[in-house]
């Protein structure tokens, strides 16, 4: 009586964490400001270079386990980064995709076209399977998720390191006074 | 093709496109050429919509543009430019989790939240098709080309 007293009091122990946390939760911050007002589909695109960092452009067996970070095909920056959980509740490391999605916005300066998603694919489930039967590691039971985004650089001027941080409201837009109004080119 | 092999390369090819597989576009343009003094932030907005997946997340069942739509509304509704902070947020929620394990999987739904904060932009837009309308008071805020100096030579 008091095993199964013991053993009903795990489960819903268990139970209740997974029901207030929630399985495979992250969250990751998108740097730069979304500009609502055109879709910049007439500004012209940059050809960056792939970043140095190997921590960001990974390759290999780093690669395939925490995702191949930050890859360059002509205008097109792709992000694959691959987040680490234990027992499907706590991240364990590589829980965000900032870093990444910094770098990929610094390349031009901007992005159009932007996709931002995930997928649990057939690494995460490769990963999964292969932690389970790794002696110890399995107790853990590591699993992964992956993110992924996708975008066209812009050309544009580097402006002030303005991304990720957050801005003050000094008045609520009702008060705020009109705009300045911008000069077309000549 | 046997049946059996059928089943098999169904099988495969829907694991090789992945569970709980979830794409969703930004509207607009991502900017880092913007100075600290041409935002000005506003109202917080919070956004959160549960996607159907079937069959253990293989199929999906929502929408790809229903965040985009939901976050461009938000901004017309009050009168912002653009959206500074954004965050993503996925996970299984309890709700989720639950309805999984009655329906075996077959049913697994999945929640994902955005949050930001609504702006407005005092620097000219980017040269393109318009997204949102314009507002009265911005009738000076028109589209406009971008000037040189905002330009990179495309390398």
């Amino acid at each position: 009586m008091k095993a199964l007293r013991t053993s009903l009091l795990s489960c819903a122990v268990l139970l209740s964490g997974l029901l207030t946390s929630g399985c495979y939760r992250y969250q990751t911050q998108v740097p730069g400001v979304v500009d609502l007002r055109t879709d910049a589909s007439e500004t012209p695109l940059a050809r960056p270079a792939a970043p140095d960092d190997d921590e960001l452009t990974r390759k290999g067996a780093i690669g395939v386990a925490m995702g191949r970070g930050v890859q360059v095909e002509r205008s097109r920056v792709t992000v694959e980064d691959r987040h680490v959980f234990l027992r499907a509740l706590v991240p364990a490391f590589n829980s965000s995709a900032y870093e990444e999605l910094d770098e990929a916005l610094a390349l031009g300066g901007g992005l159009r076209s932007v996709e931002i998603g995930e997928q649990y694919g057939v690494i995460d489930v490769g990963i999964t399977l292969l932690g389970a039967f790794v002696p110890i590691v399995s107790y853990l039971a590591p699993s992964t998720y992956t993110f992924e985004a996708s975008g066209e650089v812009l050309a544009l001027e580097p402006g002030a390191a303005n991304r990720g941080r957050a801005l003050p409201s000094p008045l609520p837009f009702d008060e705020l006074p009109p705009p300045p109004p911008f000069e077309a080119p000549e | 093709m046997t049946p059996r092999l059928a089943v098999v390369v169904v099988v495969v090819v829907a694991l090789a496109s992945g569970c709980f597989t979830m794409r969703a576009q930004v509207p607009g343009a991502l900017r880092a050429d913007l100075e600290d003094e041409e935002v000005i932030v506003g109202k917080r907005f919070d956004i959160e919509v549960s996607r159907l997946y079937l069959f253990w997340g293989l199929v999906p069942m929502a929408d790809e543009n229903d965040l985009a739509a939901a976050m461009q509304e938000a901004a017309a509704r009050e009168g912002a430019d653009g959206v500074a902070n954004l965050t993503f947020e996925s996970h299984f929620s309890g709700m989720d989790f639950a309805l999984q394990m009655l329906t075996v999987g077959i049913v697994a739904p999945r929640t994902y939240r955005v949050r930001g904060d609504l702006v407005r932009i005092h620097a000219p837009p980017l040269p393109g098709s318009p997204l949102l309308r314009p507002r009265q008071q911005r009738g000076r805020d028109r589209p406009s080309e971008l000037p040189p100096s905002r330009l990179k030579e495309a390398s």
